[in-house]
């Protein structure tokens, strides 16, 4: 090899070497990263998954025969950084690549120092326009090592990489690896660890295409296996009109499986904990602490924990549609559709995002190149419906549609099809009032269709699954205990109705049993109402009686703004009081619940106008801070509360009008 | 309010320890999103 010298001999480097991962987007960049540090980021068959830069340290011990360095172990800083197609490119994640590569800036709390190694991950199946990229990268005089990922599809392809007659041209160290399988991973890992310096003088600026065109066929053996599938396929699923209908079929199909197969293990998951909850009352003799432990601690985190089956179920299959590269065609057939609206195709990935948490979601509209369109992406990502919302929309669907679960399916799906609705035109509104301005043509790569990796989806089903459960055991668990106690006392006396009804059982033992149970019924009901809690929801209600709600829904609404999925843990606790009810299921539980005067909470009309109030209004905190600080401003936090409120309210209140007038109570 | 029932005592010290951990677990939040932001001359990349 010529033209290569080891850095440690030319200057003493740190004690911890920093290694910056650079390449086009979707070559597999955060797959060899969780490959090299053991960690789990997200990583998905699109381009442009990752938006922020990730560090990772790992040590790497020293082999006595391979390796020229004499510590017994090195310890490497990883810098995971966004996919570029160039450093030059006025494109945010260029700019982010091209600073930290020249030393100018770092991540939070690191020092800003250019890294010792930079490691371009190539695509070996399309050589010559990762090499764009190197022979850029090069002229930074940076220590390099080549990865030429997917080694495993060039293979399959009919394909061999000249590895060493590549690093000859480049100069540099070259290692062919497969980020999926892990092949190859230990020697780039040994070489990162001593690097060597490019001779800058390879490459050629302003013939970079024609070298990287000459240098790729000259390094690649083989003639490649045309991939006739992926085209056969795209000419059926970007069509304009079977491609739609193909995303309308794919899309239903994944909230119907969501819907059909966590049934069961969601009726497993309501038994233990309902007879978790009678374990503990019969253990207990009855007092605050029993009652506090069956009705707020144990019902309260049931409550929420049912849902857990679905959130997996719908993070299990989007996991494996994007690792499929599906996703990439629905967001190229998604252009046609939005662009009308305002916002581009690139737009589809932040908004699909947001469908798991906003928060990243609105992230990933940095890789929206328009100001204008980002702003206005970032504005209507909160209407994608979250899985926070997602134990409402069950609830809510499963009371309005008790005996069809396919219409619950359809209702379930249909607010996902309203957040979307709901965000184009408030897009639409946004392009035309605040945000006027011509918009930009869309261009993106479509990678090749592949067998989704089952170990992805089931990390990332796992690692969702683990959020959704501490948030249940933290968060949710103090909002449940707050609110049994604040809606426990203080303790009122029994109303004179519900102590005449117990007189009249002693004097009338035969209807001994129904007359109690009526006057507990009663005297649960006064309780709550003048409970603290019934107190802060009797004072709020009022401004949520034109959207059919009392003060016990009221309630559900407010602690929402904690985290929405409260709200369903909420009215298990308030609608607990009633013994009636005790070890029915949740949702029989929380269906049954009786407003003061006795009408049922969740009427037909009060259901709808909940499930659309949900899927339109903001009512998460963190969202808004972030938007604050993505869009530059706290007053676009201001306009996209206020939007989303009034819309929320709106709606909400016409849809339950609307059906009170056409009778449906 | 029965403040002569120690089982009351009990939950009150729960409810309140409840919101402690909710308070502790908010500002954790709020620290974990800082690390990883890249800017770009000093300015965040978003204003770009």
């Amino acid at each position: 090899m010529t033209n290569v010298r080891a850095v440690q001999a030319a200057d003493a480097p740190p004690a911890i070497r920093r290694v910056a991962i650079v390449g086009n987007p979707n070559v597999g960049k955060t797959t060899l990263f969780n490959r090299i540090s053991g960690l789990r980021h997200k990583t998905a068959n699109f381009p442009g998954t990752t938006q922020e830069a990730r560090i990772a340290q790992v040590s790497v011990a020293r082999a006595a025969a391979t390796d020229d360095w004499d510590d017994e172990s090195r310890t490497l800083e990883i810098i995971d950084l966004p996919g570029a197609y160039s450093l030059e490119l006025d494109v945010p994640e260029s700019a982010v690549c091209r600073d930290l590569l020249r030393g100018g800036s770092a991540p939070a709390g690191h020092e800003a120092r250019a890294p010792e190694a930079v490691c371009v991950v190539v695509d070996a199946t399309n050589l010559a326009r990762g090499l764009l990229l190197v022979a850029e990268v090069l002229r930074l005089g940076r220590p390099v090592v080549l990865a030429v990922n997917m080694i495993d599809i060039a293979r399959r392809r009919g394909l061999r990489i000249d590895s060493d007659g590549l690093a000859d041209r480049l100069g540099c160290e070259v290692v062919c690896v497969c980020g999926r399988t892990g092949e190859g991973v230990d020697r780039l890992l040994r070489v990162l660890a001593s690097p060597a310096v490019a001779s800058p003088s390879v490459v050629p600026g302003e013939q970079a295409r024609a070298w990287a065109g000459v240098v790729a066929d000259a390094c690649t053996e083989g003639v490649p296996r045309h991939d006739t599938m992926t085209e056969r396929i795209d000419r059926v699923v970007t069509h304009p009109v079977w491609g739609l209908l193909i995303f309308a079929v794919v899309m239903g199909a994944l909230f119907w499986t969501v819907f059909k197969l966590a049934t069961y293990p969601m009726d497993w998951i309501d038994l233990a904990f309902t007879s978790l909850a009678e374990g503990v009352r019969g253990l207990l003799p009855p007092g605050a602490i029993e009652d506090f432990l069956a009705s707020g601690v144990v019902s309260g985190v049931g409550a929420t924990v049912i849902f857990l089956p679905q959130i997996c179920i719908l993070f299990f299959l989007i996991s494996l549609l994007e690792d499929s590269g599906y996703l990439a065609r629905a967001a190229l057939l998604m252009d046609r559709v939005m662009r009308p609206f305002g916002l581009p195709g690139h737009a589809f990935v932040p908004l699909l995002s947001s469908h798991a948490c906003a928060l990243p979601g609105i992230i990933a509209c940095r890789s929206i190149p328009d100001r204008r369109e980002r702003l206005a992406a970032i504005l209507v990502a909160p209407f994608m419906s979250c899985t926070a919302r997602i134990p409402v929309y069950v609830l809510l669907t499963s009371l309005l549609f008790r005996q069809s679960a396919s219409l619950a399916a359809l209702a379930f799906a249909g607010c996902y099809m309203l957040g979307m609705a709901a965000g184009l035109f408030s897009a639409w509104v946004a392009r035309r009032t605040i945000l006027r301005g011509s918009s930009r043509p869309m261009a993106i790569e479509l990678p090749t269709y592949k067998l989704p990796g089952l170990r992805s989806a089931l990390l990332t089903t796992w690692d969702r699954g683990l959020v959704f459960l501490r948030k249940a055991g933290t968060v949710i668990l103090a909002i449940s205990m707050i609110l049994w106690w604040l809606s426990s006392y203080p303790q009122s006396d029994p109303p004179p109705a519900a102590v005449e009804l117990r007189q009249q059982a002693l004097v009338h033992p035969e209807r001994a049993a129904e007359l109690t149970s009526e006057a507990s019924r009663i005297e649960a009901r006064h309780g709550a109402a003048n409970s603290f809690a019934g107190m802060i929801g009797r004072g709020v209600q009022p401004a949520f009686e034109p959207l059919g709600y009392d003060w016990k829904l009221t309630i559900g609404v407010l602690t929402s703004f904690a985290a929405r999925e409260v709200f369903v843990s909420t009215m298990a606790v308030i609608v607990s009081g009633d013994e009636e009810l005790q070890g029915e299921s949740l949702v029989e539980t929380v269906g049954a619940g009786k407003r003061d005067d006795g009408r049922p909470i969740f009427t037909t009309a009060t259901s709808w106008s909940l499930l659309i109030y949900y899927v339109l209004a903001m009512q998460c905190l963190p969202t808004l801070a972030v938007t604050a600080r993505e869009s530059g401003g706290v007053k676009w936090a201001f306009v996209q509360l206020g939007w989303m409120q009034g819309l929320a309210y709106g709606c909400a209140a016409i849809a339950y009008w609307s059906l009170r007038a056409a009778g449906v109570a | 309010m029965p403040v002569g029932d120690w089982q009351f005592w009990v939950v009150t010290a729960c409810a309140a320890g409840a919101v402690v951990l909710m308070v502790n677990a908010l500002r954790r939040k709020r620290r974990r999103c800082r690390p990883v932001r890249l800017t770009v001359g000093g300015e965040p990349v978003s204003r770009k």
